[in-house]
């Protein structure tokens, strides 16, 4: 049904409204009054082409909603459509052309759009196509091999033709008559021969030579049955099940990681639908602080005196009478609200301790209390406004706001000069601020010298970064204390043992956690235990949880905590102090977790534990919709950058949109470690070395000639500007920057289709390591092919099979028993793949392993 | 004879007798209104604002033409030019409408035998301006000094109210009803409310450089639009539009310029500040200034060109990069 344009301009307010626009009374009044105006009126609006352009301005409020009202409006009026209601008004030739002209664009748009998606749908279709032909032609084989084996055995001198057989199950039957059951091929030459463990006597007779005296339709219909039952006799119906159980499992892995696989590849172009909007609002929630929080925290808006330039008539008179006449100015303070600057240490775009802080003032802002916030990293000297396009000095940045108080939330580690052991001299700029707070991240029991010498040198009272730390804030500014109590002198002291302090462990090494390249097991497992020991249990819980997605966004964080802490525990401050247990943690600092890590902490999670992760995470996949929108929420991974992808698409297709370790976690499989066959396809299409190898008719050659000009690409890209080191991490800020912004610019001259380096995938040096190995995402978007490499080889191990059990298809008379029977199927079925891995996998690994890298054939290093 | 030169930065043993006279720019039609182009979003933002009557604040980058748009209005409408208010950390609500000179006041309470008249020491201001002569010139008479003549007959004006985001926070909260009524009160006069002739209610145009976010009850009683900045079509039209002299078309010196101008823009640049329309402007008068052949690509002039690279870098660092920048990409 089509709507009206009313309707649709209705429910476009209904979703903005839904899409938290803070859309009043007044402005639906405005949206209504302006849409009448247009719609009647004569003048430039009579085609309403830029009904958004339009109306936009009404109902926004920031550039940020300026973008969203704009996909939002689409989606109610798509290709910026006339609306209807002008469809009906009598109007000038141009008006009907216009509105002709962009029905026909419409119809040719939607056109073109459902032939695609019939393109895409065919492609699928084959596929699936594919795979069942290929089921089922295996099992046809089977089946024929087994038969004719069984004959050649048998010493039968039958030779089968289709169209002479004739079907008969009982000798009793009379000439012509169609065997009532299921219908079994039965040999005059072994009459009484038996197939272990058939269940029923066999048939005995056939007739060859003339034609069955039956009618074609029973024929047609015997005929189905009659391959399953050779197989079925022949095996007998135990030695089936037990080859069905893989071939089954197989088909359902494929099935359903098909049908996961499909919903999580259409997360990166997606805008969050109105139930994933209401679900990740849970966990947002869950930090809205109760009624108390913003009666507390009036104080901070109470008005106070500020100097100002007009003159106090009252005073001024009473001066200047008391000078004998000779004027004497007084000037008035103005009484006005207090303004705060808030500087928050954001160490990267998804740090979850800046998130966490903003949301500590978003609730200062809901109660009132004018904020502006700046961020900077470590170094508050240049601190950025918002998207970072406005940079400014410290310096200026106390000059704009003197009369403000100053709220900074970070944990001031970077304030200390490690050199001196004293606060850097430029430190001093803070003391600019009248009134100044640091709201510190660090748990009280490992507040140490710094916290001490911030609050000595600078003057610079220290709070935790908490909702009772904002309360203590008010009630020190209220009461306008000049010598504030020390917080610290209340703090409980740390009873914990060192190998419980987290804050010391990660600040002496929290980098090399972050690094992709896993650390050796024993250090994994001391981590581990460290974490486990150091988190309280809920906080390690949500921990392990986080690993399994493979991004970290701050709303997943929350409504991932939301729903894993228990009622009990989730209540008031609980869910507060768990929640910064985690973001203290480099991993959610720098809203990146290795590889490594996610499977080493999903493997600390109970089967339950898994269950509900895995619930969660299905109800969250499944509210995603899929418009073209690219402000996404649950975007997965970080291919935003358009570049990136285009390249990442060559290499990869669509598959480097999924992350394996959550595929493999939502169709309760276990993520293998390494895949040595994408490891030898990287380094053939590098032109590194050549392999022999009959694994070689396992890839496609479409495989191999993306890979083949990808890797090409990469290659002569180092050939030509060979760095001297390329460091990759997850963050913009590393040791190395200048280099790779060097190097970045060598990519944006030669025009490639590359991204800066800091974002570079495919090519990464360990800083650590003095053997500069190349780490390969390059291999790792491969390595996500290996379920279809193990659909290969799985097809590969049944057709081994089948041939296996042909040849043994004598054995079945020898055998006697049914344990026998089972020990023997079971080896038939998994003897060859064990066999084939010994024999040829495992050498063929080895080799690869020893192949040079790309550094060391490139770099020369 | 008086002589025409450019600073050398070597001078001459002995001083010239009379003062030279410089080789200045005319930018005056770089400034001018009436070449001001607006995006489309812009154009329809302004037409919902006039038709809904209410004021439009505008955000964006500094240098997409925010402030220029009250004067591009003001031209197309056929309007006198704006009322500018200059927004300052010290503003006051009342600043935006008069200032009462107290000081002033004082002085003449000095003289007692003259009877004061207060309407001496007030200094209407932007809206405050524009309120006044939607009135019959008669009624204005009771504000303003007597024989002072503010406007011949009623009339509309543009505002513009600059930089908002500079001003207390509690300026937005305390114009909320005058912004949306377009009334004032002069307590020192004792008089009623000011209020504009409905018919003839000044346009009033706000900006800011979201530095600080206003309140929402400000928000809504403003139309808002945030200008994107033009891509490179529309800032060679700009261009164009703005600085006589100038040849469109692969391989020109306009070509180059928008080419690198474009690349400094990128955030592999970084900048600590991103050269916007203003500094694009600048430079090329500045390049016209000193000559460079408009037919010719940029980079076989790069000599000429490098001495203007100043007016796009605004710190230190930035001169030094945007130098390098240039370097690499002359060598391209």
């Amino acid at each position: 049904m089509q709507l009206s344009a009313e309707e649709r301009l209705i429910r476009l307010l209904n979703d903005l409204a839904a899409s938290n626009f803070q859309i009043t009374a007044d402005q639906r009044v405005r949206t209504f009054g302006l849409f009448m105006h247009l719609t009647l009126e004569d003048g430039n609006y009579r085609r309403l082409n830029r009904l958004g352009n339009l109306l936009g301005p009404v109902l926004c409020r920031s550039a940020e909603e300026q973008v969203r009202f704009r996909s939002i409006f689409k989606y109610w009026f798509p290709d910026e459509q006339p609306p209807e209601v002008m469809d009906n008004r009598e109007d000038d030739g141009e008006t009907v052309n216009v509105l002709r002209a962009l029905a026909e664009e419409r119809k040719a748009a939607v056109s073109e759009a459902k032939q695609r998606l019939f393109k895409a749908q065919q492609v699928a279709f084959h596929r699936h196509v594919r795979l069942i032909l290929t089921f089922v032609l295996l099992m046809f084989l089977l089946s024929i091999a087994t038969h004719f084996t069984l004959r050649y055995f048998a010493g039968s001198d039958v030779s089968v033709n289709t169209s002479d057989v004739r079907v008969n199950t009982n000798a009793q039957q009379q000439p012509g008559q169609v065997a009532p059951t299921a219908p079994t091929i039965a040999s005059t030459a072994t009459p009484t021969a038996t197939i272990w463990p058939s269940p029923q006597p066999l048939p005995t007779t056939v007739s060859l030579g003339k034609p069955a005296e039956t009618d074609n339709t029973e024929r047609e219909a015997s005929f189905v049955f009659r391959w399953w039952s050779a197989i079925n006799r022949t095996l007998g119906p135990a030695t089936t099940l037990v080859l069905m159980i893989p071939i089954t499992l197989l088909a359902m892995a494929v099935a359903s990681s098909k049908k996961l696989l499909s919903a999580y590849a259409r997360q990166t172009q997606v805008l969050p639908t109105k139930e994933l909007r209401n679900l990740l609002s849970q966990g947002i929630n869950c930090l809205e602080p109760g009624e108390r929080f913003y009666h507390d925290v009036q104080p901070l808006r109470r008005r106070i005196d500020l100097p100002s330039n007009d003159l106090d008539v009252e005073r001024t008179i009473d001066a200047t009478i008391a000078q004998a006449g000779a004027f004497s100015p007084v000037y008035a303070n103005r009484r006005a609200s207090p303004e705060y600057v808030a500087l928050i240490d954001k160490r990267s775009y998804g740090d979850h301790l800046a998130s966490y802080s903003r949301s500590l003032i978003h609730a200062l802002e809901q109660a009132g209390v004018n904020v502006v916030v700046y961020y900077f990293d470590r170094d508050p000297r240049r601190v950025t406004l918002g998207s970072g396009h406005h940079v400014l000095d410290l310096d200026d940045l106390a000059y704009l706001s003197e009369t403000h108080r100053l709220f900074i939330f970070s944990d001031g580690e970077g304030f200390i000069d490690p050199t001196t052991g004293a606060p850097f001299k430029w430190m001093n700029k803070i003391q600019d601020w009248r009134r100044a707070l640091l709201f510190t991240w660090k748990a009280m029991q490992d507040w140490n010298r710094s916290e001490l010498l911030l609050e000595t040198r600078l003057g610079l009272r220290v709070l935790p970064a908490t909702e009772e730390g904002l309360i203590i804030a008010a009630f020190l500014f209220d009461s306008e204390l000049s010598d504030l109590p020390t917080s610290r002198a209340s703090s409980p002291r740390s009873f914990l043992p060192d190998r419980k302090r987290l804050h010391g462990f990660f600040a002496t090494s929290g980098w090399r956690w972050l690094d992709d390249i896993a650390p050796p097991k024993e250090e994994i497992s001391g981590l581990i235990a460290r974490l486990r020991a150091g988190l309280s249990p809920s906080a390690f819980e949500w921990l392990t949880a986080l690993a399994v997605y493979p991004a970290m966004y701050w709303s997943l964080t929350l409504y991932l905590g939301s729903r894993l802490l228990s009622s009990a525990t989730k209540g008031g401050n609980t869910f507060q102090s768990a929640l910064l247990e985690i973001a203290r943690l480099p991993w959610l600092q720098f809203s990146h977790m290795p590889q490594w890590l996610r499977e080493h902490l999903m493997l600390e999670m109970s089967p339950e534990q898994r269950d509900r992760v895995r619930t969660i995470l299905e109800q969250l996949l499944l509210t995603v919709g899929s418009t073209e929108v690219k402000d996404v929420t649950m975007e997965m991974g970080i291919h935003t950058d358009e570049a990136k992808r285009r390249l990442l698409e060559r290499l990869d297709h669509d598959e480097h949109r999924r992350d394996q370790i959550l595929i493999d976690f939502m169709t309760r499989k276990q993520a293998e470690s390494s895949d040595f066959l994408l490891r030898s396809k990287v380094a053939r299409a590098l032109g590194l070395h050549t392999v022999d190898s009959p694994l070689r008719s396992f890839f496609s050659r479409k495989d191999l000639e993306v890979m083949r000009l990808s890797a090409s690409e990469i290659a002569s890209f180092i050939e030509k500007y060979p760095p001297q080191a390329i460091f990759t991490t997850w963050s913009d800020y590393y040791p190395a920057r200048d280099q790779v912004l060097e190097l970045t610019k060598w990519i944006d001259r030669n025009g490639m289709a590359a991204v800066p380096p800091f974002k570079l995938c495919f090519i990464k040096l360990d800083p650590r390591d003095s053997t500069r190995m190349v780490v390969d995402d390059f291999s790792l978007s491969l390595w996500k092919r290996r379920k279809r490499l193990t659909l290969r080889f799985g097809l590969l191990g049944l057709a081994i099979m089948a041939i296996a059990l042909s040849l043994y298809g004598d054995f079945w008379n020898t055998v006697s028993t049914v344990g026998t029977g089972i020990l023997t199927v079971t080896a038939i079925i998994y003897v060859p793949p064990i066999l084939f891995w010994l024999l040829l996998i495992r050498p063929y690994s080895r080799m690869i392993k020893n192949f040079p890298t790309v550094s060391e054939r490139l770099l020369g290093l | 004879m008086i002589e025409v030169r450019p600073y050398t930065g070597r001078p001459s043993p002995r001083q010239p007798h009379l003062p030279v006279a410089l080789s200045m720019l005319d930018l005056e039609k770089a400034a001018a209104p009436k070449g001001y182009i607006p995006d489309e979003g812009l154009v329809d933002a302004v037409n919902v604002a006039l038709l809904l009557q209410q004021p439009l604040l505008l955000t964006g980058e500094p240098g997409t033409g925010k402030t220029q748009l009250a004067y591009s209005i003001a031209w197309e409408l056929g309007l006198s030019e704006p009322f500018v208010f200059e927004t300052k950390s010290t503003s006051l609500s009342h600043d935006l409408f008069y200032t009462f000179d107290n000081v002033r006041r004082f002085q003449a309470a000095h003289k007692p035998s003259q009877d004061i008249d207060p309407r001496l020491f007030i200094q209407f201001n932007a809206l405050g301006l524009a309120i006044l002569r939607t009135l019959d010139p008669a009624e204005t008479a009771k504000y303003i000094p007597a024989g002072a003549e503010m406007h011949q007959h009623p009339q509309r004006s543009v505002v513009l109210i600059d930089e908002i985001d500079k001003a207390p926070r509690d300026f937005p909260n305390d114009i909320l009803n005058e912004i949306e009524k377009l009334y004032f009160r002069i307590p020192e006069l004792s008089t009623g409310t000011i209020q504009a002739t409905q018919t003839l209610r000044p346009i009033v145009v706000i900006t800011s450089n979201s530095e600080k976010s206003l309140p929402d009850a400000f928000l809504r009683r403003c139309i808002f639009y945030h200008i994107p900045f033009p891509d490179e079509t529309r800032l060679e039209e700009i261009v164009l539009s703005r600085i006589s002299g100038l040849t469109a078309g692969p391989n020109t010196a306009l070509s180059g310029i928008l080419d690198f101008f474009e690349r400094l823009r990128q955030p592999l640049a970084d900048l600590r500040k991103k050269p916007g329309t203003a500094e694009l402007l600048n430079w090329v008068a500045v390049m016209v200034g000193v000559g460079i052949d408009p037919a010719q690509p940029l980079k076989s002039q790069a000599e000429k060109a490098v001495r203007t690279l100043s007016a796009l870098a605004k710190h230190p660092e930035d001169q030094a990069r945007v130098l390098g920048m240039f370097k690499a990409w002359i060598h391209e």
